[in-house]
Parts: structure tokens; C-alpha cells; sequence
């Protein structure tokens, strides 16, 4: 297990890795003290689980998580900030509260190994990290059903939540999985899972009628790509 | 004191009240005879005193038995006998004036009926019962505006108890971070694992013991802030370098606990905390030639438009210093060249 270690306080760095030590399945591959650097090794050794503080110089771990495409599997280390964690959807994700006790973190590691994990049997298109306001998603990118432009940001819709993303569509559309996301028109992109059924619309194109109830039209000439896909 | 401004308060309106009926009383006793006139006049002024003691009388009835001063259940059928035993009195009185002043003018008139005595017995009653009405008005009132400054008294006091503790409670963040260090160190470097349990108990052990109400004297409180600094110097390592810089001769200066220090955490906390590179924090202490003590407390980095707990926390620290030292006492803000600076001015032997 690759693990990145992200924290402004050296000793703290230092006493989880000592922690670690008891753990000869992790292996640490990067250390951060900072958002900037944390991004630059998160991106760069591309670790199966990031150790991240909360608070740190130059922004908050969330702003790190919501400035990454792919979120990694992210255990948080927090002396005070647990509050800060409550706004997530339960069992999300695992927070320790320092100093770190050393049952607590072979439970994290062991909760991750059973949940997060990849493995072979399920493939997955990975976690996409949105904060909007107060609230904060790990959103499997599997369950988004659409994404609708606007302006510089993007309103994601899965379950119930509409919250938006500081990301433009397009992109957005470089990232997703062409099997399962569509580009329908300028303002959306909508996954082919949760596409319910296909009539045509009044403007020569095609309206999509998802499984949450959303309505979606299809631009005509997405419309003749999307029959073509179709019948192959 | 308010007992008093309420007595004079009292006394006026009685004065004004009886006085405005006497004169009324006495414009309007024009006759042709000029001496039938005066005697007239007099016997009214007579019986307005007469009134003003009756209801003297019965304001002291009245607040001995509290039957206006209360907010329910006020015994009306007595009040309302009392009325009838003052209209009696009051009307007894009036006719003695009658007698003595003016050789019973109206007594020996044959024209004087039963109903002009009952006329004035009603009139008497009508005025005691007037005047009974004000004095419960004015009660009810100063009854409302009592309640009303309770109320802010308590909502000052309740607020202020909130942000002393605030000020004296330690960091959650701080503190939990600094066990953290110190675990790490324990394994690292033993003897500086110890030094750091030893600064961080003077710390708690200063917040705890010290009077929140009293002064200590400026040498206590950079101790405390010393042993802050070592902690903080932990964590943030290179990040932080803390500079002191005291004259050993302002140590007793007295200065209420907790202002120096929540200006040094303050600086940590927008100037350490929030920068990637190393911070400055300057602390020194100088004379000034005024006589006036000035504690700084510098740190690199721009003045944020700061949250309200930290609006509130300086706002309480210059409150306790012109409370606990006077006057001259202050606390300023400023941003100047890349610097924040916070200075605490003192009297040197304050309080």
C-alpha cells in the first residue's frame, strides 16, 4: 500500500510515519507540507491513500482534494477540525484525531483495506471530491447522472445533491470515461447508465428522459453520433 | 441613590400636581370684594395642602401594603374605600377651611343643599382617585425601565463572562497539536520532549491559577508567553522565528493577564500559520519618554480582515486594559510595510 503523508508540522510527519513503521504493507512515497506540494506529490507518485491535515499555510485539505480530478482514498489527521469532517456524508471517509493512537490507525488501515481498495473484481472510475459551501461529496464518478455547464462552474447531479464544481465542462469531458459519459450538448454531459429512455424533440434532436426525472435534450448533431453509437 | 432621584421625582410631582390645582383654585376665585376674595383663595390654598398631605398619607398606605406595586391581583374594593375615606377627610377639611377663613360662607348659605356637599365629596373622591391612577402609572413604569436595565446588566455581565473565558481557555487546536510534538519528540529527543512538557505546564498552570480580575506583573506574563513560543517554535520549526526583546527594568510592570498573549497567539495564528515561509514575530517592551510603557507585538504579514473572535478578543483586551489600568492604557493595530504591529500601552506602576 503506497500512502502520502501531507502535514505542515514536521514532528507530526514524522510521528505518523514512526506509526506507520508498524505497518509493513504501507509504504510511504511522498510527504507534503504544504497544499502546493501536496498536489505536485499526489499527482506525481499517485498513492493509493493520502494521510492530509486539515489545516494548513497555503489552504485547507479540502481545497487540495477539490483541486484534484481523481480524488484519492484520503484518511484525514486532524487535531481539532473533526467538526469540519461532520459535513460529510457518513462513512465517506476515516479522520484520526492526534496525537494519532496506534489501535485507531491499524482500524483506519484496515477500513480502507476492506472498502476503498481497488481490486480486480471491481474497476472503478475512481472519486471525484466536490465542496460546495458548507457541504462536501466523495461522489463515486459512477453516480453522477449528469453534468450541466454553468459558466466557469458545472452543477453535478447524483442522488438528491446538486452542488457545483469549480470546473468547466469540457474539462470536465476529458476526464470521463467515453464508455458511460456523453457530451449531449454545449451544457451537458450525461451518463449512458442512467439514461431511462430516448424520444425525439422538437428541435430535430433527441430528448433523453434520465432515471432521477431530469429531462435532457440532445443537440441534433450529438443526436446522429448517439445513433451511430447506438447501433453498433 | 435612585432612592433618592425617585423621593424628588415624587416630591415634585406632588408639588406641581397640587400646586397647578391651587392656583387654578385661586385664579378662579374672582369675587367683587377683593378681602372675600383672599379669604376665598386661601382657604383653597388651605385645603391643597390639606390634599398633599392626605395623599402623602396614603401613599404610604399604599406602599406599605403594596396594593398598587404589584403587577396582578391589586385590591381594588380597598383602594377604592381608602378613596372614600380621603374624599370624606379631604371634604371635612374643606368645610373647617370653610369656617376658619372665611365665617362659614358656605355652611350659613341657606342655598347650600346636600347635593352640593355630595358635589364636593365627588369631587374629592374623583381627584384622590386621579391621583392614585398617576402613582400606579408612574410605579408600573419605573417597574418596566427596573426590569429593562436588569435585563441589559445581565446580558453585559453574561457576555463579557463568555469572552473572558474564551480569552483564558486554551486553543483545543493548539493544545492537541502540541501533545502530537511532543509524542514525536519523545521518540526523537528525549530531553527536548521533557523541556516541552515542562513549558507547556507553566502555560496551562498560568492560565488556570491567574485572576482573570487582577494584574500580574509583566515579566509573569512573558514567561507564559515564552513557554507559548517554545511550544509553538515545535511545530512550526523554521516557520516561526520568535524574537524578545524586554527591559529587564519594566518587569513589574502591571499588566492584566492574557493581553500580551492573545496579541502573540493572534500574531501565530495570521502571520505563522497562514505562510508557507518563514514568519518573524517581534515582541519587545520599551519606556517611552511620556513615562508610558510600550509592549509590541510584531508580526510579517498583512492585516487580514479579521474574524470577529479575533475583533472581539482585541476589543475585550483594550476593555480590561483601560479598566485594570487606567486611562492611559491602550491597544492599537496597525499594518506598516509588511508588518502587523499590535501596541499595548501602560503606565509603568499602574492600578
Amino acid at each position: 500500500m503506497r500512502v502520502a503523508i501531507i502535514d505542515d508540522e514536521r514532528l507530526a510527519r514524522s510521528e505518523l510515519r514512526r506509526l506507520l513503521d508498524a505497518h509493513p504493507e504501507v509504504e510511504v512515497v511522498a510527504e507534503a507540507a504544504n497544499v502546493a506540494d501536496g498536489l505536485h506529490a499526489i499527482r506525481h507518485m499517485a498513492p493509493d491513500l493520502v494521510f492530509l491535515d486539515i489545516r494548513m499555510p497555503d489552504g485547507s485539505g479540502f481545497e487540495l482534494l477539490a483541486a484534484l480530478e481523481r480524488a484519492p482514498a484520503v484518511i484525514f489527521t486532524t487535531a481539532y477540525d473533526q467538526f469540519a469532517l461532520k459535513a460529510f456524508d457518513a462513512n465517506a471517509l476515516d479522520y484520526l484525531l492526534k496525537p494519532i493512537e496506534p489501535p485507531r490507525l491499524a482500524q483506519a488501515l484496515k477500513k480502507y483495506s476492506r472498502d476503498a481498495a481497488p481490486t480486480p473484481q471491481k474497476a472503478t472510475d475512481g472519486k471525484v471530491f466536490i465542496q460546495d459551501g458548507e457541504r462536501c461529496w466523495f461522489v463515486d464518478v459512477e453516480q453522477i447522472v449528469l453534468f450541466e455547464s454553468e459558466g466557469n462552474y458545472t452543477r453535478v447531479y447524483f442522488d438528491h445533491n446538486r452542488p457545483l464544481l469549480l470546473r468547466s465542462l469540457s474539462q470536465l469531458e476529458e476526464r470521463l470515461d467515453p464508455q458511460h459519459f456523453m457530451r449531449v450538448s454545449r451544457r451537458h454531459i450525461v451518463n449512458l447508465r442512467y439514461v431511462r429512455s430516448v424520444g425525439p424533440s422538437a428541435a430535430g434532436g433527441l430528448v433523453l428522459q434520465l432515471e432521477s426525472g431530469l429531462n435532457v435534450d440532445m443537440s441534433r448533431r450529438r443526436a446522429v453520433q448517439f445513433k451511430q453509437l447506438k447501433r453498433l | 441613590m435612585q432612592e433618592q432621584t425617585t423621593q424628588r421625582d415624587y416630591w415634585l410631582c406632588q408639588l406641581a400636581g397640587w400646586g397647578a390645582l391651587a392656583c387654578v383654585g385661586v385664579l378662579s376665585s374672582s369675587s367683587g370684594d377683593t378681602q372675600q376674595m383672599l379669604r376665598f383663595a386661601l382657604a383653597k390654598s388651605f385645603c391643597m395642602v390639606t390634599g398633599l398631605g392626605l395623599s402623602h398619607v396614603w401613599r404610604l398606605q399604599l406602599k406599605r401594603r403594596a396594593w398598587v406595586d404589584r403587577a396582578t391581583g391589586i385590591p381594588f374594593g380597598r383602594i377604592i374605600a381608602g378613596l372614600l375615606v380621603l374624599a370624606v377627610l379631604q371634604t371635612g377639611c374643606l368645610l373647617a377651611a370653610d369656617l376658619a377663613f372665611r365665617d362659614g360662607a358656605l355652611l350659613r348659605d341657606p342655598s347650600t343643599g346636600p347635593v352640593d356637599y355630595a358635589m364636593l365629596f365627588v369631587l374629592w373622591f374623583a381627584i384622590f382617585a386621579v391621583w392614585t391612577l398617576c402613582y400606579a402609572v408612574a410605579l408600573a413604569r419605573r417597574r418596566a425601565q427596573r426590569a429593562e436595565l436588569e435585563k441589559l446588566k445581565l446580558e453585559v455581565s453574561v457576555k463579557d463572562a463568555e469572552l473572558r473565558a474564551l480569552q483564558f481557555q486554551v486553543n483545543p487546536h493548539f493544545f492537541f497539536n502540541s501533545l502530537n510534538s511532543i509524542r514525536a519528540l519523545i521518540y526523537e529527543d528525549a530531553p527536548a520532549a521533557a523541556h516541552a512538557v515542562s513549558q507547556l505546564a507553566g502555560m496551562m498552570r498560568q492560565r488556570l491559577q491567574t485572576d482573570q480580575t487582577g494584574t500580574i506583573p509583566l515579566g509573569a506574563e512573558m514567561a507564559a508567553v515564552s513557554a507559548y513560543l517554545g511550544i509553538e517554535k515545535l511545530r512550526f520549526d523554521e516557520r516561526l522565528r520568535a524574537h524578545i526583546d524586554i527591559d529587564p527594568a519594566l518587569a513589574a510592570t502591571p499588566v492584566p493577564p492574557m493581553v500580551v498573549q492573545t496579541l502573540v497567539e493572534n500574531a501565530v495564528k495570521h502571520g505563522v500559520e497562514r505562510t508557507v515561509a518563514p514568519c518573524e514575530v517581534r515582541i519587545s517592551a520599551r519606556l517611552g519618554a511620556d513615562g508610558l510603557v510600550r509592549v509590541e507585538i510584531c508580526n510579517q504579514g498583512r492585516l487580514a480582515a479579521s474574524s470577529t473572535s479575533t475583533r472581539l478578543g482585541l476589543s475585550n483586551a483594550i476593555q480590561r486594559l483601560a479598566l485594570q489600568c487606567g486611562p492611559q492604557a491602550s491597544c492599537v493595530l496597525a499594518e506598516e510595510g509588511g508588518w502587523v504591529r499590535a501596541t499595548v500601552t501602560l503606565p509603568q506602576g499602574a492600578a
